[in-house]
């Protein structure tokens, strides 16, 4: 069985395509939505999911979250005196959903399909793919959001033709891929995206604006407690907004307590530079995909941000039309990454179904020219795959040296769209040899080879010689070694994982502890000891008296978490 | 012979439906991930098929878009003349469904021209000009996709179109906004208009390079200015004015014009020649002192004929094959096409309009067939110059008497000003006026 994975930045979510439909596979607490977020309890253990995000603001040296952000990179974070990278930290989160998928399922799992944004990078995808490999997970094949969004919604309509604009906002990443579904065939017409924008950002203007407000000190911005608990609750307002009218963050430090009232005209103009960027990859990905907004026959919504009333508005302005809500657009990339899955496995109600997808940015070389006044100028980006064709795909060009009688030309190897090689992202350099003679003797074809994995090859055939010269782009800067991978797999696997059958306790006990910290007073004193007692009974394991004792004390907790967002944190839960 | 549409199993007369269909069935026999060779012959087969049927077919029987709804991207068989723009507006409000369609265009024209005549209100600096351009992008009426392309439509096609005051601000805001240095696709949609402007650009680069670029700036700037300069500087300045001229051919008649160097050049004869003579060596030193990118000559010229050749070509076939139907065909800029030293020259030289004898024109009876005529031909040049007249008479419209002849005179203004055929003589005001009497029809629009 292979299952679809949605990694996201802020929650990830694992399908599986059976009895000829996408099915989303619950974790251990029951809900769809793991929340991206690792922690080290205090015996060691890792726990992911729900109960790390709630001790983000309990203990926030040992927790951590967004690490997609740093996929590909070499940043590591530190939990509790070991460092991890952001594809270690991924596997932990993949390894938790393959746990999940194993326990519905009954068997165990070896292989996924995980999607990515569209617009990640050789070294993002490459991270990824470590990720996988790190969870135990075999994964052949990525396939990027907005497109398993579009399959989502496309798979049970393909007779007829229809043209979709995916919108991906995600915790992280923005993403927007125009498609067309024709006699069974999901071709993606251009993808355009920003890898630094997404609902986070609009929690961390909102932060600012709390701290500009309030006139907080800055020193208060290095308490990670205070910090992970305002973004918490900005979090908690931003969500409240896409219902109610108004919200209030409210957040306590050790002495003070602060708050500021938010409403929908607040958010807009605090987030009006958010908005802002999200036209330009719209636009863009209309032009590459030569399409005018009332050619499209349906605007897709992806990612949780783009429940926010602010973004559909701008959205349905933009395009003069209302977008397709119908797929929970926080389960949408999971479910069409189910379907992906089902293609690969060669599922009989999907035989007819096929995809194309396309490169997202241009890979050329560097070239120099000459002006008007035929003097030499280098640091020219020439293009040899252009943006947004169709892909796998192989494309030759021919280049001279500059000069007569060079004994070698040293192709630098560039992925991006500026016309200066200098403003794309350096992918790597191959050094050919070429016969001294007059320059015109001593041409080179160049061919650019990008296959559906996002891997690049380039290969230049000196024409004179036939003598030929390759490199496959993979070796980036912030990537592991197959010897490290190893190294890694090793070390993550003595980590002891905590136990599935007792993350339910585990996340509740974290969510107390979270409420524990704010309060105040005598509710404080009288909360304190409920969670002792209800530890001491875990302790005991006596099955029998630990379920009746968890509902009442889910009761309490529920309770107390109400309180603490209409108002004071002193109120006594008794009353 | 047509070995594309034989490799989808396809006689040379399929049509659209026929390719996609074909090129589906195919695509499910091949394993894109194991036979990516396989995949890219059959791509380029569709791809090739798909072009001869939309193209091959246009020449020969226009109207025939083929069957279904499967047309694809933007590319009519015709792109609309600048009639066809005239007509659709001034039929706009009889039709309220083709209104509704117009709006993106209507809204995205009222801005740019509310831009453009806010810029000629006053002689302005750069930043005032990008406070004025981010302001327009900002307004409300751009907020959709359609009506931001138009935008930025209207702004390649006026500024391709040779310098007008202000121009050259425009020039460098627009090239930043909507990232044309580093995006060349976003012009090469534009076709002639589009290639124009990214030789400008590649020009500008090689131009930035150079250490005296300081001073021909500034030499650029006392050109735009119509004082004659002491005998000193135009001895000076007009040789090396003439080598910019020279190396610089798209770039310059963007940033000033040919009549600004005429007038130095009738300006220079009175100047003493040794004056002169003194000048050009020195402006030939100058140029040899600082070759842009300052290495040895002559390296890699094939390279750059090769990529010119490249880049024409793919001008050309991005005017084949994706001119959207809505951006009007521009009248291409005379040698553009024919390759690689180009001279732009405006399509409507704006000083014609004030040799046009106002008080001959003056007489035409309104609401009377010659207005009626006037406004059944193309807005060109000269006809508009004839229209600025009649509206400079009537500045605040042509009234309630004939309701249908006033929306379309208004109409008429707004395209000749849009078409940047507005006779510079005239006042801007005019313009801006028919456009504010358009401005309630385009509330109810939305």
């Amino acid at each position: 069985m292979i299952v679809g994975i949605d990694l996201g930045t802020t929650n990830s979510l694992v399908a599986v395509w059976q009895d000829g439909t996408s099915r989303l596979i619950p974790n251990a607490l029951g809900e769809f939505l793991t929340p991206s977020c690792v922690s080290i309890d205090n015996d060691g253990s890792v726990l992911v999911g729900n109960a790390a995000r709630e001790r983000l603001q309990t203990h926030p040296d040992r927790t951590v979250a967004t690490f997609k952000r740093f996929m590909g990179s070499d940043k590591t974070f530190t939990l509790h005196k070991r460092t991890y990278r952001a594809e270690e930290l991924s596997s932990l989160v993949l390894r938790s959903l393959k746990a999940d998928a194993e326990a519905l399922l009954g068997e165990s799992i070896s292989e996924a399909i995980i999607t990515v944004p569209a617009y990640f990078s050789n070294a993002q995808r490459k991270a990824t793919r470590v990720a996988g490999q790190l969870a135990g997970l075999q994964v052949d094949r990525l396939v990027n959001e907005p497109t398993a969004a579009a399959l989502a919604y496309g798979i049970h309509r393909r007779e007829g033709a229809s043209r979709f604009l995916v919108f991906d906002l995600g915790g992280g990443t923005f993403d927007v891929s125009v498609l067309e579904l024709f006699e069974g065939v999901m071709e993606v017409r251009a993808s355009a995206g920003d890898n630094f924008l997404g609902g986070e950002d609009f929690v961390t203007s909102l932060m600012e604006l709390f701290f500009e407000r309030n006139k907080l000190p800055p020193k208060l911005r290095g308490s990670g407690e205070f910090m992970q608990q305002l973004a918490a609750r900005t979090e908690a307002a931003k969500r409240a907004l896409s219902t109610e009218k108004q919200a209030t963050i409210r957040v306590r430090s050790a002495k003070n307590e602060y708050a500021m009232d938010l409403d929908e005209s607040l958010l807009e103009s605090t987030c009006a530079h958010l908005l802002r960027r999200m036209r330009d990859p719209v636009e863009r990905a209309l032009r590459d995909a030569n399409l005018r907004g009332s050619e499209l026959d349906q605007i897709v919504l992806a990612g949780g941000a783009t429940r926010m009333p602010l973004v559909r508005r701008m959205v349905t302005q933009m395009f003069g039309r209302f977008p397709a809500t119908d797929i929970n657009p926080d389960e949408v990339v999971a479910l069409g990454a189910a379907v992906q899955a089902g293609l690969k496995m060669k599922d009989a109600a999907l035989n007819e179904v096929v995809m194309t997808d396309v490169s997202p940015f241009s890979l050329g070389v560097e070239v120099s020219m000459t002006g008007n006044d035929h003097a030499i100028a280098a640091g020219y980006f020439d293009p040899v795959i252009e943006r947004n064709s169709p892909i796998p795909i192989s494309r030759v060009k021919r280049y001279f040296p500059v000069q007569d009688r060079q004994s070698h030309i040293a192709l630098e190897i560039f992925q991006g769209e500026a016309r200066m090689t200098a403003h794309n992202i350096h992918l790597g350099s191959l050094r050919v040899s070429v016969p001294v003679a007059p320059r015109q003797e001593c041409g080179v074809d160049v061919r650019f080879t990008y296959d559906v994995n996002g891997i690049l090859q380039v290969e230049a055939t000196v024409l004179k010689t036939r003598q030929t010269f390759s490199v496959i782009i993979q070796g980036n800067p912030g990537m592991l070694s197959d010897a490290e991978i190893a190294q890694s797999l090793k070390a993550l696997s003595e980590l002891k994982i905590h136990p599935r059958d007792r993350m339910e306790h585990r996340t509740l006990l974290a969510r107390a502890e979270r409420l524990y910290q704010v309060m105040r007073g005598e509710g404080r004193e009288w909360f304190g000891r409920q969670i002792l007692e209800y530890e001491k009974l875990l302790d005991k394991q006596d099955m029998g008296a630990i379920e009746p004792a968890r509902e009442r004390f889910e009761q309490v907790v529920d309770a107390i978490e109400r309180d603490s967002h209409v108002g004071s944190f002193d109120l006594d839960p008794k009353t | 012979m047509r070995s594309y549409l034989e490799d989808l199993g396809l006689d040379q007369h399929a049509d659209e439906l026929a390719i996609r269909r074909a090129y589906a069935r195919k695509l499910k026999q091949i394993d894109q991930e194991k036979d990516p060779a396989g995949f890219q012959r059959l791509r380029e087969a569709y791809e090739a098929a798909l072009f001869q049927a939309r193209h091959g077919a246009a020449d020969q029987h226009e109207s025939d878009e083929g069957p279904g709804v499967e047309r694809e991207g933007l590319d009519e068989p015709e792109p609309a003349s600048a009639g066809e723009i005239d007509r659709a507006s001034a039929e706009a409000p009889v039709h309220p469904q083709a209104e509704q369609e117009e709006s993106p265009d209507v809204d995205a024209r009222a801005v740019f021209l509310q831009l453009m005549a806010s810029i000629a209100e006053a002689p302005r600096n750069l930043a005032e000009v990008r406070a004025l351009f981010d302001l327009a992008i900002e307004d409300p009426r751009l907020i959709s996709v359609e009506a931001r392309d138009l935008f930025e439509w209207f702004i390649a096609q006026l500024l391709s179109q040779g310098w007008r005051p202000g121009n050259e601000c425009v020039l460098e805001v627009a090239i930043k906004h909507f990232n044309w240095q580093d995006d060349r696709r976003r012009l090469y949609r534009f076709g002639p208009v589009g290639a124009v402007l990214d030789h400008a650009i590649h020009e500008m680069n090689a131009f930035a390079r150079q250490e005296e670029h300081a001073r021909q700036l500034s030499l650029i700037r006392a050109l735009r200015v119509p004082v004659r300069p002491s005998n000193g500087k135009l001895a000076d300045g007009l040789p090396a004015l003439e080598e910019i001229a020279r190396r610089f051919p798209t770039l310059f008649p963007l940033i000033t014009s040919e009549e600004n160097l005429g007038r130095w050049r009738s300006w220079s004869k009175d100047v003493g020649a040794w004056r002169r003579g003194l000048g050009r060596s020195r402006a030939r030193q100058v140029v040899k002192a600082a070759p842009p990118g300052g290495e040895k000559k002559s390296w890699g010229k094939s390279l750059l004929v090769g990529f010119l050749l490249m880049g024409a070509l793919s001008t050309l076939s991005n005017v084949l094959k994706t001119k959207p139907s809505y951006y009007s065909a521009a009248p291409p800029p005379s040698s553009m096409a024919q390759g690689k030293s180009s001279r732009v020259t405006g399509p409507a030289s704006p000083s014609l309009a004030s040799n046009v004898d106002k008080d001959w024109l003056l007489p035409i009876p309104l609401a009377s067939e010659n207005l009626v005529a006037l406004l059944a031909k193309e807005p060109t040049a000269a006809t508009c110059s004839e229209v600025a007249v009649v509206a400079e008479a009537h500045p605040t419209g042509l009234g309630e008497e004939d309701p249908a002849l006033a929306r379309r005179f208004d109409n008429r203004i707004v395209t000749c000003a849009a078409m940047m055929l507005w006779p510079a003589s005239s006042n801007d005001w005019v313009v801006r006026a028919a456009v504010d009497r358009q401005k309630p029809k385009l509330k109810s629009v939305r």
